[in-house]
């Protein structure tokens, strides 16, 4: 817990006057820091979430030396005086000075969403410091950005200041609506902040920081609809002084007019396919892969859906239970992979499961009343459990349900209702809300150097899952946000993943080469063979401990296992042979082929059933999600065909139940790799077949039902696969553990026998 | 395309997938089976364990085991397989056996021992195979037939001197010898009553030469001596007696005997590794679930309001995601009562507030509330429960369990000898329910699952109040406990699903519920049974007696109709709908919406988005009167966009089939005029008359004395959540 602030922070121009339990709260959110001479108290790009207050010695704030501002001292700030307040301008965006400690100082920060609640609560509004402040800082980040957007930006001194005048900030939520189709131009919009998406009509656009989006030609009824993708700022100006400028710099029209093709066309060079069986192109949901910083992505082709990182999330947190879902939307982007640049991008289909991301501008932040969510340095979002009240206001307000609340770990049994006044922290209620924390708090070893990342990435055996950052990884991504894209720096190029095949077809050689040499099958059982079989299987078993306890990557342990499982195979032919007398010895080769071919059976499921499932599949479902999932097309099924006209009916008893029902006709879809779309030109086909092109206007919409019968039939397929890729394993692990025994109790006698 | 969905009014709550229990109920049937699998393995492991060598491949003849042959008298070093040809008897058995003297009598067999492919374990299998029988030499003429393992003692007539004659099973001879074939020397040997079968032994004791000659003359051992005695031709006449009264011996116990002695053990296994997988399972979930107190079931007596201590709220919004009314909301940071009016009662928001500045206090009493006891039964009317929102209790959780309690307390009161047979008639049941809402569905599975006859009538259809719901999303915070069904759980769902769900169990259980059924008179006889009448749509009565009566008829009343001077023509009767079920089904249509409350707004934007549509909405008022904020503004917005039409100040005065006629008063002023406008159908949503007065008819009385309940304008539509 912070220590107790200075009284001088309370004297402030800022904080005068807050109540006592304001006082409180601030003091328990708040940091007091203690910073060398010439160290920085903030720098330039650095996140903008606090307000600082100087305690001791002094701190001065300047613009940076580089672009315009020439490294002008902005602020002297003196014990009892504030600094950094263009926070309470724009909570999310990041710094644009840097503040530097003139002397040994001791600065309090206070995050500026808690200042302002604490502030409004007292009854003064955010007038206090924002009215005062907002004032001068909005014109300067007003003048800034439309200095900077390449549309504005060769415009005039005077010009530009007119446009500054001129201007207006409009805050929009995430799906609020700037304008409407058809609604009549006033202003032509340059976006601030967020992302601003153009819907209706062909063209569909984005609009990122520094883009306008305007009518054509500027006083015409907008042609399509304006969303805000997620929470944005856009800055109105009046199409009035708009015009006056084009009428001195007709120039300034043309670059209007360029800027709104220009996100045209990048939308159509970004897109990529997308298919109605859940996998979408990355504008499905493009605020979300421009917010998130550290987003979990799942490679589906490689992932063998065992849940190892789920279960080692739960495993690496004290309560047991796991930040990340195997549940989300699925999209497909092409990637760069290192040792694979001279390739083509590969196009890859990633699942999005519920696992927080990290946003640059987190919708939880905003929405904590206590403050208990904070950004640390390296922009990681975290929840501090002592400040969590369990409101569940955070996880009601992530889009993505990245949060969840949980009961709180050590309950401080009833709710402590009465003392809640001013102490916040004795009201612990029982709930907290708890997401992904990057291990940081659990001790994993998961610092980014470390190459090692959060446990779910080091628990994969199969590499498929990554911590990404959209903006940087994804080209599509990187070409619809070409600013924001710079800003995010560098392009991501995802790490290879280590091929099996080698291994195990070396180690597949070399345990033919043990067993044909042995000529296996009639061989007697030596001392040596035994000695290798022995130690072969213990490495074997080893495994299982070093995927459930270790913090290094499982994936080079996971290749070990199968090399050495095809070797251990071919030592206990050279052994053993296929013999099995009716003893320890006979036992123990039984248990050693059965857990053997479940093994091997694994493996080959690891293989093949992977890129099959995630061409059937629609979502990132788990087992048990499938039965409800079928209950609910089920009755959007029959939803959907009741009220219709006879001819459907007909045609959906005589064409699409006996597609639903066919036993056979699935394992031919899936040995053909057919995807829903193909199955559902197919049935398309069949029904324009039967109807020899006739009733084409009573069959309207029956896409719709066709598509949903085959998202019905591609569940059917989806169960076994998934029962295929899940239930061979305790199998094996169970039989692993009877082959040890039975190994010890060999090898046991085998010792007695000699001893005697 | 890109998802904008509404703020969440539930947070989301962890979960345990089973990525996390890890075992799913296939593979934990595998892994079960595994175990056992496992068990198996062990126990035939264990079971070689304690007979002489664990790497025998069984046990040794009786002879050699007395006469405690080691292993290593026929294995040497390394090699476990012993050498059986030819040489390798010359190393293993004729170490005690002279080879010399055990040479075949027959020249065929001779041939191939000396080819080295015939040796002594062919005939006599050294562990398991071989069969024998030793006789005792006392005077009894006792016998042991021995073979793999296990004896059996026998007697016989005959006393022949002890002696040891190894009996060589036939199987041994069918390598070679087609023993089926009469011609086939061998086929004579087998003896016993086994001769025919797998376990069949030679009775040709001539194998080996004339032993008395060769004994005596080569032997120095006792054990050769008395074996080869002249009484062996003694000895080999008793042995084949011997074979005749006895059988096949073997220490290989049966299956069944294996069950018996390792069933129970499995079992106590099996069971135990299921618990075990069980167990965690159950714990985990048992921790996630939330902290929330069970429902109430009798409603509170008082208007209930909650109050905010404006000092400790911290501005969270669990409470106003909490109010199914939209009692409250957030301002500068700090909860407030914002629509007291609206206030239900129900005190979810008290129950989520996680610092305790909300709290509810008690203002005046209720007036419009049945007078009922704990178990829903009128204090006035014996035998009338009453359940659902006519309780006083909103929310449809509360709907479920209030109608379960009330068929509880009914069951428990009616004695078995008061209770009737379930027949096709209806004309005589237990209890009758009143209205198919929430409530009444619950009372009939109650019912069902209790063995009570009952039958159920609703006016209009199954969940008719459901359907008219105005919120998009019913947000339930507790999975619904449905009698027989069990828990249900929707958390955010549509009231699509919600109806959905009701659907299917009305008809998966087959519900006695009779649809269009208007329950207009309710009479009480001297034995204080009950009579109910109904009407059908048809206009055909149905009469009904009953022990008990459960009303559960909700508030919102039938739906108010047209004014009776309304001339409908007789072409136009299907024209005129009181409710909108679905409409997708209106698009390319002209449908006129009479009303403007919430329900006819909602169905006013429905319809004006269904492509094709052309909406009218013909309103007696001049302006919005009332109404949620945000149906309000999406109907001006649609209203400007010109994709729906309103009539302000207008009353429709005559339908027919096309054509709807409406009388006006035009903008401008003046005198009203009359308009006709095409039209394909019309939708009458002007609220609803709530039944008061067949609650007085059942004898219930309220709360107030004396209150023109019956007159009450009530026409809110019910909003609810749960």
């Amino acid at each position: 817990m912070s220590e107790v602030f200075p009284e001088i922070v309370w004297t402030a121009a800022v904080l005068r006057g807050v109540s006592a339990r304001a006082r409180a709260e601030l003091q328990l959110v708040g940091q007091l820091r203690a910073v060398s001479k010439g160290g920085a108290v903030f720098r330039a790009g650095d996140a903008a979430d606090a307000i600082y207050i100087v305690a001791e010695g002094a701190v001065d704030v300047s613009a940076p030396r580089t672009g315009s501002l020439s490294g002008a001292l902005v602020k002297h700030a003196l014990p009892g005086e504030a600094f950094g307040e263009e926070a309470t301008l724009d909570v999310g965006s990041t710094r644009r000075w840097e503040a530097l400690a003139v002397t040994p100082s001791v600065v309090v920060a206070i995050p500026v969403l808690m200042l302002r609640r604490a502030l409004a609560r007292a009854g003064g509004g955010v007038g206090g410091v924002a009215a005062r402040i907002e004032r001068t800082l909005r014109r300067a980040a007003t003048a800034d950005l439309l200095a900077a957007a390449p549309v504005t930006a060769g415009l005039a001194r005077r010009d530009l200041e007119l446009l500054v005048d001129a201007a207006v900030h409009v805050d929009l939520a995430r799906g609020a609506a700037l304008f409407k189709r058809g609604d009549a131009s006033r202003n032509v919009y340059v976006v601030a902040d967020g992302l601003v998406e153009a819907r209706g009509g062909d063209a569909l656009a984005y609009f990122a920081r520094g883009d306008v989006i305007a009518a054509t030609p500027l006083n015409a009824p907008y042609e399509s609809s304006a969303v805000a993708s997620g929470p944005s700022r856009v800055l109105a100006l009046r199409s009035d002084a708009v015009a006056d400028v084009v009428t001195r710099d007709p120039a300034f029209a043309d670059r209007i007019a360029a800027s709104a093709i220009d996100a045209a066309e990048r939308h159509g060079r970004a897109t990529t396919r997308a298919s109605f069986d859940g996998t979408e192109n990355v504008f499905h949901d493009l605020y979300r892969l421009k917010v998130a910083r550290s987003l979990l992505v799942i490679d589906q082709n490689a992932c063998v859906r065992c849940g190892h990182c789920a279960w080692s999330c739960a495993d690496a947190h004290d309560d047991g239970l796991a930040r990340l879902v195997r549940r989300g939307e699925r999209i497909v982007t092409t990637v760069a992979i290192a040792r694979e640049r001279e390739r083509e991008p590969r196009e890859m289909t990633w699942l999005l499961p519920k696992s927080c991301q990290h946003c640059e501008s987190p919708a939880c932040m905003t929405d904590c009343p206590t403050g208990a969510i904070t950004r640390d340095p390296g922009g990681d979002v975290r929840i501090r459990e002592d400040i969590c009240i369990g409101c569940g206001n955070c996880a009601k307000g992530c889009p993505w349900d990245n949060i969840q609340m949980a009961p709180r770990p050590e309950p401080a049994a009833v709710p402590a209702r009465k003392n809640a006044t001013a102490d916040g922290a004795k009201a612990l209620s029982s709930d907290v809300a708890v997401k992904c924390d990057l291990c940081h708090d659990s001790g994993h070893d998961s610092g980014h150097d470390s190459g090692h990342g959060p446990a779910c990435v080091s628990a994969c055996p199969t590499e498929a899952i990554v911590r990404v950052a959209p903006l940087r990884a994804f080209p599509e991504v990187r070409a619809a946000l070409p600013a924001e894209a710079n800003l995010a720096g560098v392009e991501q190029v995802l790490p290879a993943r280590t091929s099996a095949t080698p291994w195990v077809l070396g180690a597949g050689a070399i345990a033919l080469a043990i067993a044909a040499k042995t000529h296996a099958l009639g061989a007697t059982p030596t001392m040596a063979s035994g000695l290798a079989v022995g130690a072969l299987t213990a490495a074997l078993f080893a495994y299982v401990v070093v995927k459930r306890r270790s913090r290094w990557r499982v994936r080079p342990f996971f290749l070990a296992h199968l090399a050495l499982g095809v070797l251990a195979m071919g030592a206990a032919l050279a052994h053993a042979g296929l013999r099995a007398p009716t003893n320890v010895a006979g036992a123990l080769n039984v248990a050693f082929w059965a857990t053997s071919i479940v093994g091997v059976f694994g493996a080959l499921a690891y293989r093949l059933v992977p890129s099959r499932l995630t061409r059937i599949e629609t979502l990132g479902a788990l087992p048990e999600d499938l039965a409800p999932r079928a209950r609910d097309l089920d009755e959007q099924m029959y939803a959907r065909l009741s009220g219709r006209s006879d001819v459907v009916k007909a045609l959906f008893t005589r064409i699409l139940l006996p597609y639903l029902r066919s036993p056979l006709a699935p394992l031919v879809s899936l040995a053909s790799g057919a995807t829903q779309a193909a199955d559902v030109r197919g049935l398309e086909a069949a029904v324009s077949r039967a109807t020899e092109g006739r009733a084409s206007a009573r069959l309207a919409g029956t896409g719709e039902l066709l598509r949903l019968v085959v998202a019905r039939r591609a569940i059917a397929l989806e169960r076994p696969l998934q029962h295929v890729l899940r239930a061979w394993l305790p199998l094996h692990v169970v039989l692993t553990v009877v082959v040890v025994a039975l190994l010890l109790a060999h090898v046991a006698f085998e010792i007695a026998l000699r001893w005697r | 395309m890109a998802v904008t969905p509404a703020r969440a009014r539930v947070s989301p709550r962890a979960v345990a997938t089973s990525d996390l229990t890890r075992v799913g109920d296939a593979s934990r049937a595998v892994a079960v089976a595994a175990i056992v699998l496992a068990v198996g393995l062990g126990v035939s492991a264990a079971s070689e364990r304690g007979r002489g060598e664990l790497a025998a491949p069984g046990p040794l003849a009786r002879p050699h085991a007395l006469a405690n042959v080691a292993c290593t008298s026929c294995h040497v070093g390394e090699v476990t397989q012993v050498d059986t040809s030819t040489k390798g008897v010359a190393v293993t058995c004729a170490a005690c056996h002279d080879a010399r003297a055990h040479a075949s009598t027959r020249t065929a067999h001779r041939a191939l021992a000396a080819a080295g492919k015939l040796s002594c374990a062919t005939c006599h299998g050294a562990h398991g195979g071989a069969q024998g029988v030793t006789f005792a030499g006392a005077a009894d003429g006792a016998f042991v037939r021995w073979g793999n393992g296990a004896e059996r003692a026998g007697s016989m007539s005959a006393r022949p001197s002890a002696a040891t004659v190894p009996l060589v099973p036939v199987v041994a001879c069918a390598s070679c010898h087609d023993m089926g074939n009469a011609r086939d020397p061998a086929a004579a040997c087998p003896i016993g009553a086994d001769a025919s079968g797998a376990h069949a032994v030679s009775g040709c004791f001539d194998e080996h030469r004339r032993v008395d000659a060769v004994a005596r003359a080569t032997t120095t051992h006792d054990v050769c001596a008395a074996q080869h005695s002249p009484a062996r031709f003694v000895a080999w006449d008793a042995a084949r007696a011997a074979v005749a009264q006895s059988s096949w011996v073997s220490s290989a116990p049966s299956t069944s005997a294996q069950l018996r002695a390792f069933g129970p053990a499995l079992l106590a296994i099996l069971a135990g590794g299921a618990a075990l997988v069980l167990a965690p399972r159950r714990r985990r979930a048992a921790a996630l679930s939330p902290l929330v107190a069970p429902p109430a079931v009798v409603p509170p007596a008082r208007v209930l309001l909650p109050q905010i201590n404006a000092t400790t709220c911290v501005g969270c919004y669990a409470c106003v995601d909490a109010c199914p009314f939209d009692v409250l909301e957030v301002r500068a940071f700090v909860a407030e009562v914002v629509r007291p009016t609206e206030c239900c009662g129900v005190v979810s928001c008290a129950q989520v507030c996680p610092n305790g500045s909300l709290r509810i206090t008690e203002g005046e009493p209720v007036a419009t509330r049945p007078r009922l006891d704990a178990s829903l039964e009128s204090l006035d009317a014996k035998g009338v429960f009453v359940a659902g929102d006519l309780s006083g209790l909103p929310l449809i959780k509360n709907a479920i369990r209030q109608g379960a309690r009330a068929v509880e307390a009914i069951a428990a009161g009616l004695s078995e000898s008061a209770r009737t047979k379930r027949a096709a008639d209806f004309a005589r049941v237990d209890l009758v329910i009143v209205g198919a809402g929430p409530a009444g569905i619950s009372a009939a599975l109650a019912a069902e699952a209790r063995g009570l006859s009952y039958v159920v009538f609703e006016q209009g259809t199954v969940a008719a109040s459901i359907k008219s719901f105005p919120r998009q999303k019913l947000v339930f915070d507790q999975p619904i406990d449905l009698p027989l069904e069990g828990e249900l759980w929707l958390r955010e769902s549509t009231k699509e699903d919600l109806l959905a769900q009701w659907s299917r169990i009305v008809r998966a259980r087959n519900l006695r519920i009779l649809e269009h059924h208007r329950v207009d008179a309710i009479d009480r006889d001297a034995a204080s049974l009950l009579t109910v009448r109904a009407v059908a749509a048809t206009g055909e009565p149905v009469t009904v007696t009953a022990a008990r009566l459960v009303l559960a008829i909700g508030k919102r009343g039938s739906p108010r109709m047209l004014d009776a001077d309304v001339t409908i023509a007789p072409d136009a009767s299907n024209v005129v709908s009181y409710a909108l079920a679905d409409a997708r089904s209106y698009e390319g249509k002209r449908v006129l919406v009479v009303g403007l409350g919430d329900v006819a707004m909602e169905a006013a934007i429905a319809l004006a988005r269904q492509p094709g549509a052309e909406v009218t909405v013909s309103y007696r008022g001049p302006e919005f009167a009332r109404g949620k904020a945000r149906n309000i503004a999406e109907m001006r917005a649609l209203e400007a966009k010109g994709a729906l039409r309103i009539l302000w100040e207008s009353v429709p005065t005559s339908i027919a089939a096309g054509r709807v006629t409406l009388s006006i008063a035009p903008p401008s002023g003046g005198p009203r005029e009359s308009i006709t406008i095409a039209n394909d159908a019309v939708f009458v949503l002007i609220g609803g008359v709530p039944s008061w007065d067949l609650v007085a008819r059942a004898g219930v009385r309220l709360a107030s004395e004396g209150m023109p309940v019956a007159s009450r304008e009530e026409n809110r539509p019910a909003v609810r959540r749960t």
